[in-house]
C-alpha cells in the first residue's frame, strides 16, 4: 500500500527556496533596469531641454533689436526685486539665526516656506490690480518710507539701548520684532502723511511714474516674491556656524553685533553669496508677476518710474500664437535659450560657492 | 553693592543693528498680513450686496433720476451700476459729486439677479415670485423679456440685517465655487481642471521620481554618474518655470502632438494643440527635481541598520527595498507628492503655453467615453485669476471675482504646503525614534 511520502521539512523549505530563487533573482535584475532606464531617461531629457532650445532657435535679421529691450528688461525687474529681497530676507535671516529664540525660529521659519509657495498669480494680481494704483499716487510716501526706514530703525534700536531701563530691556530680549512693528507702522503712516503734504511739489512731479505699471511695483512685488529664497539659504548658512566662534567673539568682548559682523558674516558669506544668486535667478525667471504689473513695454529704460517686458513675460505673451517654425518662434526660442543659459550659469556660481561653505565648515 | 559703572556701561553697549534687523522681519511680517488682508477683503467686497441707492443727478442739461447699486465712493464722485435691462457690465455710470442733486437708500430697493448674471434694481415690496416677476416686467423698457425661472436671486440690500448680509454673502461664495456659469462666476470648471491636470501630474511623476530617488540613494551612491545626474537635477530646479513650458510646447505640443496628427491623418487637429496630458506631463517634469530631492532626503533618514538587517536575513536588494526601505520611507513619498503637487498648484505661466484656455466647452472629465479626455484644452484656476484680472469687460465684477479665485487658489495651495510641512516634521520625530 503506498504511503504517500511526507517529505521531511528540511527539504521541503530548501526546496521552496530553490524554486523561488530565480524569481527573486530575476525581480531583482528587473528593480535594477528599471532604476537605472528611469536614470538614463532622466539624464536624456536634462539633455534635451537645451538641445531642443538650440535646435529650433534661430537667428534672424535685427534679432539684436528684438531681444535686447527684453533682456535689459528682465535685468532691469531682478535688480529692483534684489534690491528690495536682499535687506529685507537678510535681515529676516540675521535675526532669526543670531538673535531670535528658539520659538521664534520654529514659527518663522515654516511662515517663510509657506511664503515662498504662495503662487506668483496671486502676488501678480495684488500687484496689477491694487498696489499699481495706489502706488501711482504715493511714490513719494514710498520714497521718504525707504529712506526713513533704516536710519529710524538703527536710531532707536541705539536710544532703546541707551535709555530704557535694563529691566525692560531683558523682558524684551529676543521679542524685538514686537518693538519693530509700531514703529514701522508709525513711519509708514508718517511717510503717507508727508506724501500728501508735499504732493504738489516739484519733487512729487519728478517722481511721478510714467505707467502705474512700473519698476517700483515690480522691485516691491517680485521683491517679496524673492524675499523668502534669500531667507531662507542666508538663514541655512549663518545657523550653520559653530557657535564657538560666536561665544569666543562674546567671551573677548565683543558685542552680539560685532560678532555677528565681523565674525559670522564672512564666515557665512559664501552663503549669503549663493542666496543672493539663486534669488538673482528665480526673479530672472518669474513669469506672472512681471507679466501682470510690468506694463510689458519693451523698453532700453533703467528707471523705475517706467515699466518693462522681461524675456519669461514675452515668452508666457508670444510663444501660444507664434507658429512653429517662423521666424518670430525661432526669436522666442532664443531668447528663452538665453534666458535658460543666464539661469543655469547663475545657479552653477551658486552650487560653486556653497560647495566652498560647505569645506569651509568641514574645516572648522 | 551696586554693580561697578564699567561693567554696566560695557552691559549698555549699543548694537544699533539688532532693531534694524528685527525690523526687516517686522516689514516681511507686515506685507504678508498685508496680502492676506487685501485678498480677504476684496473677496468679501465681491461677495457682499451692494447697496442701492437713488440718485437725482444733473447731466446733458437735464435733471436725471436712477436706481443704481453704489459700486465705489470717493470724494470726487460715484461710479454706480444701473439696471442691465441689456447687457451685462454695459451699465455704468460715473456722477461726479458736483452734479449729485440727491442721494437716498430706498428701503424697497431689491435687486434681481438673472441667469445670465445680469442685476436688476428695482423698487418694491413684492416677496412672491409671481408678484416679483409682474413687477419686474412692469417696471422694464420695451424690448426685455424674462421667465419667472429666470430671476436666481432677490437680495433687498438696503433693509439686509448684518447677518443676513453674510448669509447672502455665503450662498454666492458657494455658488462661485460650486458654479458652472460663465456670466455669472463660477469657477468650478477651473477647479475640476486644476484638480484633473494635477492628479495626472502625480500619476506622471511619482513613479519615475521614485525610482530616480531609490537609483541615487540606493544603487548609484556616490558614483560618478549619480553626481552627474544630481548636479543635473539641481540645475533643473532652477530652470524657471516658464521654460519648461515652452519645452513642452516645442516638444510635447508641436512636435509629439504635430506627428500624431500627421500620422493619424484626420484632418482636424487634436494632439497638436494644448491639451491636459501635454499640460500634466509638462508640470511632471517641472516637479520631478521636487520628488527627486524630497524622496531622496527621506530614503536618507531610513536607518541604515533596517537595510542591514533585512540583508542579512537573506532578502535580496529589491525585497529589502520594497519590504523595509519603502514602507519606512512613506511619509517621506506623502512630502514629496504633497510638495509637488503644491508646486503644480499654483504654477500658471507653464500653463499658459501648453493647453490652459480663457474658456473651455467641455471639462477634461466626464460622463462620455472614454471619461477622461486627455486632448482636450482645459480651464485653470491660475489662469482663471489671470484672465478675471486683466480681461474683462465688467471690469469691477470681473476683478473682485479674480481676487476671489485667488484666495481660493492660495489657501489650497498653502494648505498643501502646511500638510507637507507637518508630515515632514512628524517624520523627522520618527527617523529620531528609529535610530534610537
Amino acid at each position: 500500500m503506498p504511503v504517500p511520502a511526507s517529505p521531511s521539512p528540511a527539504t521541503s523549505l530548501a526546496a521552496r527556496f530553490a524554486q523561488r530563487a530565480s524569481a527573486r533573482a530575476r525581480r531583482e535584475r528587473w528593480l535594477q533596469a528599471g532604476l537605472g532606464c528611469a536614470a538614463a531617461l532622466l539624464a536624456a531629457l536634462a539633455l534635451a531641454m537645451p538641445v531642443f532650445l538650440l535646435a529650433s532657435a534661430r537667428l534672424t535679421v535685427g534679432w539684436q533689436s528684438a531681444v535686447l529691450p527684453l533682456v535689459a528688461g528682465s535685468f532691469k525687474a531682478a535688480t529692483y526685486a534684489l534690491s528690495v529681497a536682499v535687506p529685507l530676507g537678510l535681515g529676516a535671516a540675521i535675526w532669526c539665526a543670531r538673535f531670535a529664540p528658539p520659538g521664534w525660529r520654529a514659527l518663522l521659519k515654516p511662515l517663510f516656506e509657506l511664503f515662498e509657495a504662495v503662487p506668483a498669480v496671486v502676488l501678480g494680481l495684488i500687484a496689477a490690480l491694487l498696489l499699481a494704483p495706489w502706488l501711482v499716487r504715493h511714490v513719494l510716501a514710498l520714497a521718504l518710507f525707504i529712506a526713513a526706514l533704516a536710519p529710524a530703525l538703527a536710531v532707536s534700536g541705539v536710544l532703546w539701548q541707551r535709555i530704557a531701563p535694563l529691566r525692560w530691556q531683558r523682558a524684551t530680549a529676543g521679542q524685538e520684532v514686537w518693538l519693530s512693528l509700531p514703529l514701522v507702522a508709525a513711519l509708514g503712516a508718517g511717510a503717507l502723511a508727508a506724501g500728501d503734504a508735499f504732493a504738489d511739489t516739484a519733487l512729487a512731479a519728478l517722481l511721478q511714474p510714467v505707467t502705474p505699471w512700473n519698476g517700483l511695483v515690480i522691485g516691491l512685488m517680485l521683491g517679496l516674491a524673492v524675499m523668502p529664497t534669500v531667507f531662507t539659504l542666508a538663514e541655512d548658512a549663518l545657523f550653520a556656524v559653530p557657535a564657538e566662534l560666536a561665544l569666543g567673539a562674546q567671551a573677548l568682548g565683543a558685542t552680539r553685533w560685532q560678532a555677528l559682523w565681523r565674525l559670522l558674516l564672512p564666515v557665512a558669506a559664501p552663503g549669503i553669496a549663493a542666496a543672493l544668486l539663486l534669488g538673482f535667478s528665480r526673479a530672472l525667471g518669474e513669469t506672472m508677476i512681471v507679466l501682470m504689473a510690468g506694463g510689458n513695454t519693451p523698453l532700453l529704460d533703467v528707471s523705475p518710474l517706467s515699466g518693462m517686458r522681461s524675456i519669461a513675460a514675452n515668452l508666457a505673451l508670444e510663444a501660444p500664437e507664434a507658429a512653429p517654425g517662423s521666424g518670430r518662434y525661432g526669436l522666442l526660442l532664443l531668447s528663452a535659450l538665453l534666458l535658460f543659459g543666464l539661469c543655469l550659469l547663475l545657479n552653477a556660481a551658486a552650487e560653486h560657492v556653497r560647495g566652498r561653505l560647505r569645506r569651509r565648515f568641514a574645516g572648522l | 553693592m551696586s554693580t561697578p559703572p564699567t561693567l554696566r556701561g560695557a552691559a549698555r553697549r549699543s548694537d544699533p543693528g539688532l532693531l534694524l534687523a528685527a525690523g526687516t522681519v517686522g516689514v516681511s511680517l507686515l506685507a504678508l498680513m498685508a496680502i492676506v488682508f487685501v485678498l480677504a477683503q476684496q473677496t468679501v467686497r465681491a461677495f457682499a450686496p451692494v447697496p442701492v441707492a437713488e440718485l437725482r443727478w444733473r447731466g446733458d442739461g437735464a435733471e436725471r433720476t436712477l436706481l443704481a447699486a453704489v459700486v465705489r465712493e470717493d470724494a470726487r464722485g460715484l461710479i454706480v451700476r444701473g439696471s442691465e435691462w441689456q447687457r451685462r457690465g454695459a451699465d455704468y455710470r460715473r456722477i461726479a459729486r458736483a452734479d449729485l442733486v440727491s442721494l437716498d437708500w430706498p428701503g424697497d430697493a431689491t435687486t434681481l439677479r438673472l441667469r445670465d448674471g445680469r442685476e436688476i434694481h428695482l423698487r418694491t415690496t413684492a416677496t412672491s415670485a409671481s408678484d416679483l416677476h409682474a413687477a419686474l416686467l412692469a417696471q422694464a423698457p420695451a424690448g426685455f423679456a424674462a421667465g419667472a425661472d429666470d430671476v436666481i436671486e432677490v437680495v433687498a440690500p438696503n433693509r439686509a440685517s448684518v447677518l443676513q448680509s453674510a448669509g447672502i454673502a455665503l450662498a454666492r461664495s458657494w455658488h462661485f465655487v460650486a458654479g458652472t456659469s460663465q456670466t455669472g462666476g463660477g469657477v468650478f470648471p477651473a477647479l475640476v481642471g486644476t484638480v484633473v491636470l494635477v492628479l495626472l501630474m502625480s500619476v506622471l511623476v511619482m513613479p519615475l521620481g521614485v525610482l530616480l530617488a531609490l537609483w541615487l540613494h540606493e544603487y548609484a551612491g556616490t558614483s560618478r554618474s549619480a553626481r552627474v545626474l544630481r548636479a543635473a537635477m539641481a540645475n533643473l530646479a532652477g530652470v524657471p518655470a516658464v521654460i519648461y513650458g515652452l519645452f513642452g510646447l516645442v516638444l510635447f505640443v508641436n512636435g509629439i502632438g504635430g506627428g500624431l496628427d500627421a500620422l493619424l491623418a484626420h484632418g482636424t487637429p487634436r494632439w497638436g494643440g494644448g491639451g491636459v496630458l501635454w499640460a500634466a506631463l509638462t508640470l511632471a517634469l517641472l516637479t520631478l527635481p521636487v520628488v527627486v530631492i524630497a524622496t531622496e532626503e527621506g530614503l536618507g533618514r531610513v536607518p541604515d541598520a533596517l537595510r542591514q538587517g533585512a540583508l542579512a536575513l537573506g532578502a535580496t536588494r529589491a525585497e529589502t527595498i520594497w519590504r523595509v526601505v519603502l514602507p519606512v520611507a512613506r511619509p517621506a513619498l506623502l512630502t514629496a507628492l504633497i510638495l509637488a503637487v503644491a508646486r503644480a498648484a499654483g504654477e500658471v505661466a507653464p500653463l499658459m503655453l501648453v493647453g490652459a484656455v480663457k474658456y473651455a466647452p467641455a471639462l477634461p472629465l466626464d460622463g462620455e467615453f472614454p471619461f477622461l479626455h486627455l486632448s482636450r484644452p482645459f480651464m485653470h484656476l491660475g489662469q482663471s485669476v489671470y484672465d478675471l484680472a486683466l480681461a474683462g469687460g465688467d471690469a469691477p465684477r470681473d476683478m473682485a471675482q479674480a481676487h476671489a479665485a485667488a484666495l481660493l487658489l492660495l489657501v489650497v495651495v498653502v494648505g498643501l504646503n502646511a500638510a507637507a510641512i507637518v508630515v515632514r516634521n512628524r517624520l523627522r520625530e520618527r527617523a529620531r525614534e528609529l535610530a534610537v
